[in-house]
């Protein structure tokens, strides 16, 4: 069987947070929708480390946006998922469907 | 009352000890969120927090350079230790001055114990720091920050591992202990800190930052 790397847990919630929000993602809207989901806070410098990773796995794609006085002149980096990305997500979603099935501890919803 | 501008002192230890491509639309993320009414403790962690992160990031990414690191920042730092220690254990007999009239004992002139440890202890994390930095160019703050961590990492294991088994009857000064491993910590810590910040980024992998179309 041909070797592939899972995807980490924190890279799988990038990779939803990026595709719930479409084109405008970038690290404050990104850590903001983890923080939502998990009730958590995130350390925004780990979400653009997590980020970076995916980018060098080519599971998500980069451009630099214009910079802005709110922000002290620093332009923002907007992320979003490639097609491998999305391809990977499936994987995950798939993997994870298929073992929860088999959980009976989990059948029945919340406890 | 809380500051209209968020530290400076914590954006510019997050733009000098991060290595990453990004890092500078991070402190953008960090001064939005502040200017929309996070506080200084809030930013302070998130600064504390991605240079940590990018430290452990920096580890992962190149192991053997961190391992070589270690090494040889822990040895050079041994050794210099033992060097100040000998320092202050033989105190010159002989070696009189003679100052206003009158010859001064080395008893006199030599400083006390604790004068000459503290004085030498922030030169040798210096000198350690800019040692490991220099042995690895490429990755020069980075690896300076991965010994500095480990550094302290270390002194915290080895302080938990001594309060638990400690024999309290043999003096055991821990004030003099933290403190000394402080200016170690710090020290090391800055000493990669000298020179442009893009020496720690020079042989990282770049983004893929296609520039948007207008």
């Amino acid at each position: 069987m041909a070797k592939r790397e899972f995807l980490g847990g924190f890279e799988l919630l990038v990779l939803l947070a990026l595709m719930r929000l479409g084109d405008d993602a970038y690290g404050v809207p990104i850590s903001e929708a983890i923080e939502e989901s998990s009730g958590r806070e995130v350390a925004i410098g780990s979400v653009y480390i997590t980020l970076e990773r995916l980018e060098q796995k080519g599971l998500v794609s980069s451009r630099l946006g214009e910079p802005t006085a709110e922000r002290g002149g620093r332009a923002k980096t907007y992320f979003k998922v490639t097609a491998k990305g999305l391809r990977e997500v499936r994987n995950a979603q798939r993997t994870l469907v298929n073992l929860w099935k088999a959980v009976p501890q989990l059948e029945g919803g919340p406890a | 009352m809380r500051r209209s501008q968020p530290s400076r002192l914590a954006t510019w230890l997050l733009t000098r000890m991060t290595s990453s491509p990004t890092s500078e639309s991070l402190i953008g993320d960090l001064v939005e969120q502040f200017h929309r009414g996070h506080s200084s403790t809030w930013y302070w962690r998130q600064v504390v927090t991605s240079i940590l992160a990018d430290t452990a990031k920096e580890f992962r990414r190149h192991p053997i350079l961190a391992v070589r690191a270690n090494v040889v920042g822990f040895s050079v730092l041994a050794a210099l230790q033992t060097g100040i220690l000998s320092l202050i254990r033989n105190r010159p007999v002989h070696g009189a001055l003679w100052v206003a009239g009158r010859w001064i004992q080395p008893a006199q002139w030599w400083p006390s114990p604790m004068l000459v440890w503290y004085l030498c202890l922030p030169v040798a994390g210096l000198f350690c720091g800019w040692l490991v930095g220099r042995l690895h160019q490429a990755h020069r703050i980075a690896m300076t920050r991965v010994f500095a961590g480990c550094f302290i990492a270390f002194q915290v294991v080895q302080v938990c591992i001594w309060l638990a088994t400690v024999d309290w009857s043999v003096e055991f000064n821990l004030g003099h202990y933290a403190i000394s491993s402080l200016i170690l910590f710090v020290t090391i810590l800055f000493s990669g800190l000298w020179g442009t910040p893009a020496d720690g980024q020079s042989q990282l992998p770049q983004l893929s930052i296609p520039t948007r179309n207008t």
